[in-house]
Formats: structure tokens, sequence, C-alpha cells
């Protein structure tokens, strides 16, 4: 099932001379598909992954099926980083779907270690579900959407989960709310409670915005950034930020510029180590297929990157999915491109320059690499390679692929919650980490428990600042992605 | 001679207990009649968990296909009588690397020279699933192996089993697969020889990106009285479309002999979402030449599934709705189609819900009246059976014979009989005035 599609030859040659005019020298790379969906009888393995993969805590890749399994609406699966499935869970198992079906955006893992994720379709009413899962494969539902006439709590829930230390969960719904069926943001707490902090089309026109799709950026004191699809000033979109109060401001509305210069229909936002926030719209720039931006914490955009401007798309165009790797450089996949419009997934510095790292199908079809890298996005695995799938192509069957990509990315670690306070627990993930012999916040030192090879839990120490995490391992020292914010 | 009286006064003793029951229910008594796993020896040597229903043979014996167990592990092809004796009569996987095929997932399907033809899921030389066909005394012929094509272009993993056309032919459908030059596959409709002569007859999502005219079928095709073939897919289609291409809700659809696909309905976006959505099984067509099928989740009651009607130039009527009353005790989720029993009316089974959450057996009039004949799980363990993935089978002897995946005395699944009180009747079989002295002479045997 495993097989490596070196592109260091003819094709990776093409990328160097389109890319030459950007002068960035391109790195060793290796694109791998890991495993072909609907490899296993009857497609019980699940097909058309959509969920985007993350990292558990055991190292292992957990992601999800949107169809296939043994009730063919979808299933949880884990991946080891060599290529080897498990089947978790599989949806509808319960009268009605009650357990939810079709899972959707990106499953997270909390601070208790289980992984909690959405699904868009099933639960009691059938408008999608909350759940968390553990590592070995028992599933909860937490949440049912629209259990109220209306469904003031939301509906179809695009997942893009995020936890905060205290076990609360953040997301939104795409749909549902009190406005217009404009979409809601949410809070469920451990208890099981879900909280709308926002319901859009809140003002007149949905200045607000409406449909926010490209999930959340939690900060320190309950703040949240995201996007919404459409609404604003504009109607295409805008990004906000949200208080613990439920106080919203809109920091900017897409399509400000003349022909949408500026981007139109956000999909998703991340925080830069430099404090700024970068983010990719599916549409608009100046070639209308949409861009890259950058804007300061208090709204200020500024168009880096407009997609489609290379001969014959073979930039790409529609970017989704977006992540700050450890290089600094952001990553990321476009759902079209060059003919046959099969997506690609990108590198973009900080200030422009983009390189094709991969073209899906570019050997024609049947696609065995995969194509249509809709809705999921990459992540990098603390071993340093990115993870992704595809919801269709593959060898024979078009279920749509899971991959790797090395560029030669270092080894790091990486920090439940991202933020916490002395005295907090956290929880770092790695690799390779048995052995560690030290844990130190910005340079204070920290006691800490080896749980296993990818786990460290640990404590805050007392008197710990803001800065990069370390752990030292007898295989050398692992430094986190970002740096963990020491909150008072 | 012996046999034949006790089985002929067991059938009366269970006509008697179903009259005594007459008071508060129609006639019907629910009799296991075989538990699987029940065997000593090995992993479910004797088959386990049942996706198929049964078909009667020549001989007045019903056959049928256990997914999994067996010798091997692959499942087997099964005959039991109506008095519940089994005989296994293949166990897939006996060849190296189940050449032979492996989990059959349909049932079998009784051609006109008395054999049986039907698919397996996985195995064959491309572990890709098989056409296979068995004689009654157990001899297997692996007539096709499917993605045997370049690029799978002849399709794999058939969930569905076959008709036999009256052109002599089997026609059926795979889940995946099917591509070929610009095309991006979601499986097939195909024509098989008895000989292993396969032609695709119709490739679903044509071209890149959503599958307007279908996707994914999970059921096979019948060919209706005018001679075209009439089937579902489970997803694809006009409607959802959300997820792009893969939320859609699925079809049911038209396909001439030449290979000419009509979408006749795309499910359901209604406002009452009241034909349902994702159906599953196959269609069949009444008496009054209507198509009758059903939908395995969406529904006017929530997402519990729905029975339609739909005419062969796609018009659509809502005739039920699972989950009506609290609790679902009228069923839920029905996996299985329709057939219609010789009183005129239609029978099925819902994988899910019951008084018991096991699934049930069900009755609905061509008006749409529902009546819950069994719910499953009613005995201790569920000893009774569990969970029906198949569909009713009348035998000739007027009761009614079905399988459940789960459940029975070891858990494994189950054949159960039950009788509604109809009376025994002579079944017609097509093109062959043979068979139909045969089933009247097998019959005559029962009785």
């Amino acid at each position: 099932m495993r097989r490596d599609i070196s592109i260091l030859g003819k094709r990776a040659c093409a990328v160097l001379a389109l890319c030459g005019a950007t002068a960035i020298a391109l790195p060793a790379q290796t694109f791998t598909v890991l495993y072909d969906f609907c490899s296993q009888v009857g497609c019980m393995d699940g097909r058309h992954p959509y969920p985007s993969l993350m990292q558990g805590p055991d190292g292992n890749i957990y992601g999800g099926n949107c169809a296939g399994g043994l009730y063919r609406n979808g299933t949880i699966y884990k991946l080891t980083p060599g290529g080897q499935m498990t089947t978790l869970y599989n949806f509808c198992s319960q009268t009605g779907c009650a357990d939810g079906a079709y899972p959707y955006g990106t499953f997270v893992v909390g601070i208790d270690g289980n992984i909690y994720g959405a699904t868009w379709w099933g639960g009691t009413t059938g408008f999608g579900t909350l759940f968390k899962i553990t590592p070995g494969g028992q599933l909860t539902s937490l949440h049912s959407f629209c259990l109220q006439t209306g469904c003031p709590d939301g509906e179809y829930p695009w997942g893009y989960l995020i936890t905060d230390g205290q076990g609360n969960i953040y997301g939104t719904a795409s749909a549902g709310g009190s406005h217009s069926s404009a979409g809601t943001v949410f809070r469920l707490s451990p208890t099981g409670a879900l909280q709308v902090l926002h319901n859009f089309c809140a003002l007149s026109g949905c200045a607000d915005g409406r449909v926010p799709n490209g999930g959340l950026i939690l900060q320190p004191g309950g703040i949240l950034y995201g996007t919404t699809q459409s609404g604003g000033a504009n109607g295409k979109g805008t990004v906000f930020r949200l208080t613990a109060q439920g106080g919203l401001t809109t920091l900017y509305n897409f399509c400000s510029q003349s022909g949408c210069a500026d981007g139109a229909v956000p999909n998703f936002l991340v925080l830069g180590a430099d404090g700024n926030f970068y983010g990719t719209a599916e549409q608009g720039g100046a070639m209308n297929r949409g861009t890259f931006f950058k804007m300061s914490p208090a709204g200020q955009l500024t168009t880096v990157y407009s997609f489609c401007s290379q001969p014959g798309c073979a930039d790409g165009s529609d970017p989704w999915d977006l992540i700050q790797a450890t290089d600094g450089n952001f990553y990321g996949i476009t759902v079209e491109g060059d003919a046959p419009d099969t997506g690609t997934i990108f590198e973009i510095t900080p200030t422009g320059s983009l390189t094709v790292l991969h073209t899906f199908c570019s050997g024609g079809e049947p696609c065995a690499d995969g194509w249509l890298p809709t809705n999921t996005g990459l992540f990098q695995h603390t071993n340093g390679n990115f993870y992704g799938t595809v919801s269709k192509g593959g060898n024979l069957t078009n279920a749509g692929t899971a991959f790797s990509l090395s560029t030669g990315l270092a080894p790091f670690v990486t920090t439940v919650p991202g933020f916490a306070a002395a005295g907090a627990a956290v929880q770092i993930l790695g690799t390779n980490l048995t052995g560690a012999t030290s844990v130190s916040f910005n340079g204070k030192a920290a006691a800490f428990n080896v749980v296993s090879s990818s786990e460290i839990t640990t404590t805050v120490p007392a008197g710990a600042t803001t800065g990069p995490l370390q752990v030292v391992t007898p295989g050398g020292k692992l430094s986190s992605n970002v740096s963990f914010t020491v909150v008072k | 001679m012996q046999a034949n009286r006790l089985r002929a006064s067991m059938v009366y003793a269970l006509l008697a207990l179903g009259l005594a029951a007459a008071n508060a229910l129609p006639a019907q008594v629910l009799t296991t009649l075989y538990s699987f796993c029940t065997v000593s020896g090995g992993n479910c040597p004797d088959g386990e968990n049942l996706y198929a229903g049964l078909v009667q043979g020549l001989d007045g014996n019903l056959y049928g296909t256990t997914y999994q167990g067996g010798t091997y592990g692959g499942g087997t092809v099964f005959k039991i009588g109506t008095s519940g004796s089994l005989t296994t009569l293949y166990n897939f996987c006996a060849v190296s690397g189940c050449a032979d095929g492996q989990f059959p997932y349909a049932g079998l399907t009784l051609a006109t020279n008395g054999s049986f033809f039907g698919t397996t899921q996985g195995g064959g030389t491309s572990s890709y699933g098989t056409v296979f066909s068995i004689t009654p005394a157990g001899v297997l012929t692996t007539v096709y192996s499917f993605c045997s094509q370049s690029g799978c272009a002849d399709g794999g993993y058939p969930y569905g089993g076959l008709f036999q056309a009256t052109n002599g032919l089997f026609y059926g459908t795979t889940f995946v697969g099917g591509h070929t030059n610009g095309e991006s596959p979601e499986g097939t409709v195909f024509k098989i020889t008895s000989s292993g002569t396969l032609a695709t007859l119709y490739q679903f999502c044509h071209g890149f990106g959503t599958c307007t005219d279908g996707s994914a079928p999970l059921a096979g095709v019948i060919q209706a009285s005018d001679g075209n073939f009439y089937g579902t897919t489970f997803t694809g289609g006009t409607k959802g479309g959300w997820p792009a291409g893969l939320g859609d809700n699925g079809t049911a659809f038209q396909l001439t002999q030449g290979g000419t696909l009509t979408t006749l309905y795309s499910f359901d976006n209604s406002s009452s979402y009241a034909y349902g959505s994702w159906p599953r099984a196959v269609l069949m067509q009444g008496s009054d030449g209507n198509l009758y099928g059903t939908t395995n989740q969406r529904g006017a009651n929530g997402n519990y599934g729905a029975i339609f009607k739909i005419t062969t130039s796609g018009s659509i009527t809502a005739l039920y709705s699972f989950c009506a009353v609290s609790g679902c005790t009228d069923g839920a989720n029905p996996e299985s189609p329709l057939i219609q029993a010789t009183d005129g009316n239609y029978y099925g089974t819902t994988h899910l819900g019951g008084a018991n959450n096991g699934g049930t057996v069900y009755r609905i009039t061509p008006g749409g009246t529902l009546t819950t004949l069994y719910s499953f799980c009613a005995q201790a363990g569920c000893a009774d059976g569990q969970y029906p993935y198949a569909g009713l089978f009348q035998a000739t002897d007027g009761n009614l014979y079905g399988t459940t995946y789960q459940g029975g005395a070891a858990g494994k699944g189950t054949v159960f009989s039950l009788s509604v009180g109809l009376a025994p009747f002579v079944k017609k079989l097509p093109a062959s005035a043979a068979v139909l002295k045969a089933v009247s002479a097998s019959l005559i045997a029962m009785w």
C-alpha cells in the first residue's frame, strides 16, 4: 500500500524552473502516499477523508473519513507515521446516527489526552455533533446540535475545534443560530454545557459576518479570532475578534478594495510567530483566484500573494488550509490549480515567495497520489514532517489518500495548551522523548513526567516567563514550534 | 416421507400458534430456524454475520450466504431446509489468496438453469470481489474477478446482488471503480454472461467534480416490465452537495439496456425530507407497475429512513417515514428492500428500532399503512436475532424467511421464518416451464 513518489526527478525540475524567479532554494523533499483508502474489502477502512489530520498524545496521526466504514457513514482512524491504518470508530452505529456521521474539520487533542471533533451530520436531530474519542476508540457524544426549534446553538459544525487548558472546547457552527441561520461561535464546557458566544448576522446586513468556517484562534484571556466566509461590510467575509464576554469586533472587511484585490471569502487564519495574523482567502486578489494575506493585530491588511499569478495557474488557486511550520514559513494547500485542477501543496514565506511543493495528479489519471484536497490541510508532526489527506484519487477506487511530505525540517515539541498560568498542567507532544533529562519554560526548569516516547506531562513552574519551551533528550535538544505564553 | 410429515406438522403448529395470537395482532409467529456459530471447532465453521437474505431453490430449500466465518473465515454459501437443518455448501477462501472470493455481502440469485449466481465483496484475483455461480450441490465456479481491467475500469467491491434479465444476462453494480480516461469513478452498473464476459454498462460520477449522476451504488438493479433497469445509488445526485460531492443524498435511476441513464429522483432536500436519503436497498416493482424502495436515513421524523414509491417516469410518493412513534418502536434505518407477498402487501425489515431496538419485520400496505410484525431482541440475549440487514423472502409455503446480522444463540446471526398466515402458492420463474414444474413439485414435496 505504500508507494514512494519521488519528486526529485523530472517534475521537480519543472517546479524549480517555474520558481526560479522567486529565488528560493528548493529543499530536498519527498512526497509519499502513506495510505490508499478503500484498500480494505468494501471500503471498511473508510473513503473520502475530509477532516484534517492531527497528532495524538501517542504520536500517531488521527483523522476521519466522510464515507465508508462499517456503516458507510464515515470513520475515525489512527495512522502511524509509517502508514499503518487502524479504524477506531464507525459512525452511525446507533439508531438514527445519534452518534454522528461525516466527521469534519480538524480533530484536536484535549488536556485529558482524548481527541475531540465534530460531525456535520447525525446526532439526535441530524444537525451534527461534538464528540470525544479515547485513543482506544471509545466514542462519547458531547453535544447534538439543534435540539431546540430554530437551532439557536447552531447547526452543521465545521469542526476546526480548539481546546484550552481548562477542558473547554471552542468551535463554530456554519449555520443555525438566532439570526438568519448565519452560524455561531460556541464554547462547550467540561460538564457538557454549550454556550453560544456569538450569533452572526446580529447586525443589520450581517455586518458582523456570516458563515464562520475558518476555525478559531484562542488567545490568553479567552479572546478568540476567526473569519467568516460571507457577510461584513461588503458581503465577502470578515476577520473578527471576540472577547470572552462575547463582544465582537470586525477587524477587517474583505473586498474593501476595487475588484476585491484584497481578497474575498477568507478561509483560514493563523497567528504568526511575529504576532501578525496570516491567512488565505479563497477568492479575490489580482487574479480573483485567492490570496495569502497578512493582518496586523489592529486589522491592517496586506495582500502578500495573489494566486494564479503564474502561467497556467501553476501556483494553484483557491487556497484553503494554512499552517506555520518550524522554519517560519507557511504551508498550505490549494483546491485547484493547473489543469486538471487537482490541487497543490505550497510553501510561502511571510514576505510572499511561493514554492509549489507538490501538484496532485501531475502524473495523470488515475491520480495515484490523490486529488481534491478540499477542506483538508497539512499539519506538521513533531517528527518535522508534514501529513495530510486528499479526498479523492488514489490507486483504483478514487477514495482518497493520506500522504506525508518531508522537507527536511527537524523534530520539535508542541504543547497542549499553547498558553497557561504558573502551576497549570501542560502536555508536551514530541518524538523520541524517552530518557528526557530536562524541561524548561524560557530557561526556567520544570518538573516533568515522561509518559511515553511521544508525551511528557509537566507543570508551568513558578516564575516562568513567555518564551520557547525546551526538552533535552538523549537525542538532542527539542524546542517548541511556537513560544509558550505564560499568563498571569 | 416421514421428515416431510414432521415438517408439515410443524408448520401447522406454527399456524395454530399464530391463530391463538390473532386477537391482538394478525396471525404471525417468528421461529428462529438456525443460529450461526453453534457448531464446534474453529471460529464459526458454519458461518457468521449475515448481510444477505435467502432465496428458494428448485428443491424447495432456502439458499443464502454468510459474510464471514466458515472453514477459512471468508464467508460461506449455505442451504437450509424450512425446518432449519443447515448444510454449508461452500467455504470461501478455500483457494490461496481467496481467489475464489471472500465476504459475500449480497445474496444469491436463482438462475433459470437452477444454479445460483452471486457476488463476493472481496477476494478474486485482484481482491476487489467476484461474480460466482454455485450449483445446489455446492460446486462453485468463479465467473469473474473485479478490478481485473486496467485502472479498475470494471469496478470493484460489489455490495449488490445480481439480477438475471430476460436476455439471460446477469446485471449488477460495483461500489467503487469504473475508471476510464477523463473520468473519476464512483462505481458501475455491469452486465455479465454466465460464462464470465463482463461489459460495463454505466460508470457513475462522470468527469471530475460532483457526482450529479449518482455515485457508489450499494444495491443491485432490477429489470422492470418495460425492459429497463432500475436502481439506486447511495450517494451522488443533485441535492445536498455538501460537503462537495460527498454529502449528496443518493439517487434512483433508470438505465436502458443500451446504457442510457436517467436520474429519476435525487434524494432529498424537500422541506420535509419525506422520501428520506441515502438508499441502500434494491428497488422492486409492485404488481401495480410502480417501483418501491427504502431510504436508510432522513425522513419526515428525523434521521430514521423512509419507504417511497416511484413511477418508472420518476414521480415519487412518500409512503412512510420511520420513527413515527415514540421510541422508534415502528423501526428505524432500513437497510433492506421490500418484497410484495401473495396478499399484495409489502414486507420488509428495519435494521434498527423496534420495541427492543434490535430491528423489526414490518408490513406496509400499498396505501402506506405500516404494521410492525416483529421486534427483534424480544428474547433474552437477543436469542431471536438482532439487526437484520437483509430483506425477506416469501417461500412457496407462504411463510416469510429472513436473516439477522447478529443475535441468535451464539450472537452471530440467525435464519428465521415468520408465518403471517399466507397460503402456499406456486411461483412462476421467468422463461422456463421446466422451472415452474420443478417448483410445483418441490412445493408438493414440502407439504
